[in-house]
Parts: structure tokens; sequence; C-alpha cells
């Protein structure tokens, strides 16, 4: 499985890819919304899966899940907010522009992985 | 009663001061110690025969010692200093007061110093409890470390100096800001924690970082509780601040409660200043 791992804390980034491991999961690191679409258009194979904050510098995770919505190319990959942002205004917003799961931050080994299963089976 | 420390203080000075400073004070007077715990007193003064390098250094033990406690830290001089107080200021003394001071001016100003910090409104509860909860939550999730929250007080004429803090601005319905201050070893053990390596493995790059993510799940993860109330607001990206014993100022008149953390015998300070924006 193909994941994009997007966030602009490298720690977080860290902790998610080795959280990711166990699945066997190939990762790809970007540090913004904006890094996100250009690895999908430069990627020969889609990814699997985005898991993708929310508050990001240059283009945030929002912005960027707005952006993919309106590509016919990348609408339907999943993708899993993976955010601080803990209040129902915005999980409401990002299920509404297309995110399939919604993680809040601080985040378990076993939150993430509930959520991409939940996902994946959607 | 007060627990006040007289440091370095002469017989014949610790008289003077126990007439000025009352029998509300319970005073211990002794030589200025490196390692001592004086986390438990209500204010510290050092006596200084002159202002030198030497005198800087036991001004940041003391600060240091206070582990981002209330407690005022007044350096007492012979005479009215003939320079700058700054460094000493920057290293952490809440005052600089002289034995050549009016008594009278000199005992109520250093009386005034044990004033205890007034206790949070209800209203400032509404906003601070949600803080204390979500850093109790971002450290036992995070980093598997039991956070003891300890006090609560509103900053004054405190100084709050750390070496690494973490910085976010809020926005929106309420503004302000809120700020983690840690010292390096413990924001070095908590970083590691959360990474599952070594503290030596931590760079500066992973600190800075890491601080910038731990502010940002705090004040992030308060939102869901403050949705329907004045206090609800939007989050900046967050900014680190790196530098050994560095202070963060606030805009001035602007209400700051500090939130008092303990993890095991080190301790952690959260800054909040938040307002509902005027309609």
């Amino acid at each position: 499985m193909k994941v994009i791992v997007a966030d602009d804390s490298m720690m977080t980034r860290n902790i998610v890819i080795k959280f990711l491991a166990p699945l066997g999961c190939s990762t790809i690191q970007a540090a913004n919304g904006e890094e996100v679409i250009k690895i999908l258009g430069s990627e020969e194979t889609l990814p699997d899966l985005i898991l993708l904050d929310w508050n990001m510098p240059v283009l945030d995770g929002y912005q960027a899940l707005q952006i993919m919505g309106k590509d016919e190319r990348y609408k339907e990959i999943p993708v899993i907010m993976l955010t601080s942002e803990s209040d129902d205004i915005n999980r409401t917003r990002a299920l509404f522009a297309g995110a399939k799961g919604y993680v809040t931050k601080p985040f378990t080994e076993e939150d993430l992985i509930q959520a991409i299963n939940e996902t994946l089976e959607k | 009663m007060s627990k006040v420390l007289l440091n370095d203080c002469t017989h014949e000075i610790t008289e003077k001061l126990s007439k000025l400073l009352g029998a509300n004070a319970d005073i211990v007077s002794d030589p200025f110690q490196e390692k001592r715990d004086i986390s438990k007193f209500n204010l510290v003064v050092l006596y200084a025969e002159e202002m030198n390098r030497g005198v800087l250094d036991k001004i940041k033990h003391l600060r240091f010692s206070t582990k981002f406690r209330n407690i005022p830290v007044v350096l007492l001089l012979p005479e009215k200093p003939a320079r700058s107080v700054h460094p000493f200021l920057y290293s952490g003394t809440t005052d600089t007061l002289s034995l050549a001071d009016p008594p009278e001016a000199l005992g109520q100003i250093l009386q005034s110093y044990m004033i205890p910090s007034r206790k949070p409104r209800d209203s400032e509860m509404e906003y601070l409890t949600p803080f204390i909860s979500s850093t109790k939550d971002v450290f036992s999730t995070m980093a598997s470390m039991n956070v003891d929250f300890k006090q609560v007080y509103f900053q004054n004429e405190h100084r709050l100096l750390g070496d690494i803090s973490g910085v976010i601005g809020l926005s929106g319905k309420a503004e302000g800001t809120v700020v983690v201050t840690f010292y390096w070893d413990l924001a070095q053990q908590i970083i590691s924690s959360i990474m599952g390596v070594t503290a030596d493995e931590i760079g500066p790059e992973l600190l800075n970082d890491g601080v910038g993510e731990i502010i940002n799940m705090i004040s992030g993860s308060v939102k869901r509780y403050l949705i329907d109330t004045p206090f609800y607001f939007q989050l900046s990206l967050p900014t680190v601040i790196l530098g050994w014993q560095h202070e963060i100022c606030h805009p001035e008149n602007s209400t700051v409660a500090v939130l008092l953390f303990d993890v095991e015998d080190k301790s952690f300070a959260v800054q909040v200043s938040l307002t509902p924006r005027k309609k």
C-alpha cells in the first residue's frame, strides 16, 4: 500500500511512518499541501491513501483536499485528515470536502490503524 | 505566612529585613546554594556587595530553581546601582533594590512581592480547564508521560524564563497566544519519549519541530471544548523560540495565565492569553 504522509511536523511524519511500518506500507513524505499536489502529479501510480494534516504552511491540508476533490484524477483517493483541529465544525467541513476519515491529534497507533481500516473498508 | 529565603545576607542585614518584612514572613537566611529546591518559597532575596558576573550566575541559578513558579527574585545591593541593572533583569531578577532606599519604601516593596497571585475567576477557568486537560492528554497519549497539573497563577511582575518555547497565535472569535516553555533537559526527554529514541538522538531540529507540534496539539485539542463559547479561536502556525533563559513577552495589559505542570521532578509552563474579541 502506498501512502502519502503530509504534515509540516517532521516528528509527526516520523511517528506516522513508524506506526505504518507493520502494515508494510511504502510512504512518501510531504511537508505541505502543495507538495502533496506535486507528488500526485509526478508519481506514476496514485497512492492508496493520503494522511493529511490541516494546518500547514504554503497550502494547508483543507485547501489541498478541496483541490483534489475538484480533480477527476485525484478525487477518489481516500484521504484521512490527521489534525489538531478537534472541533466538529472542521471535522464536518473536511468530510464535506471529501475526506473519508478524521483523526485528531494527539493520537495513538490504535487510533490511526483503526481509522485507516475503517476508511479503506468504505 | 509567606516563606522568604534570604541568600548571602549578613546577620545584620537579616535582622533589618526581618523587621521590614514583618510578622507574616517565615524567614530562612543562609548562603547561596547552587543546587537547592526553592520552589516552596514565596520570595527570594539575594544580597550582593557588588554587581558582577558571579552575582549574575547566582540570579540565573535562582531563577532556574524556581521551576517556573511565581517566586519573585530580588537582588539587594548596599547602595543604589551605579550602572544599568538590565543584565540582572535579563538573568531573571524581578527587581533590584538597595539598602540605601528609605527603609519604609524598601519594606513596602518587599512586602508587595509576598502578596500571592490572585485566584482565577470562574469565567477564566472556563477556558483554562480545557488547556489543563488537553496538555495532560497530549503528554499521556503521545509520550506516555504522566503530567501533574500543579497550579495556575497570573503573570504580572513574574519573570518566566525558559530554554525552548513553542508559541501559537489564536485569532477569530477570541484572540490571544498560547506558549509552552521548557528547559532543555525536559524538552529533550519528552520529544525522545514521543519518538521512541534516546535523548541523545534528539538534535535541535527535531526539538524545534517537536515543541512546535506539542503547542499545536495542545491548542488544537482545546478547540472542541470551546466551540460554543466566546473563547472559540482559529489556530495559526506555531513558532519555536530557542535560547537559554529567554523570556516571552505579552502585550501590555493582557491577562496571562500561567499553568504549571510537573513531570516527576521537572516542570514546564503553559502560558495562556485568550480574550473574546470586542464586537
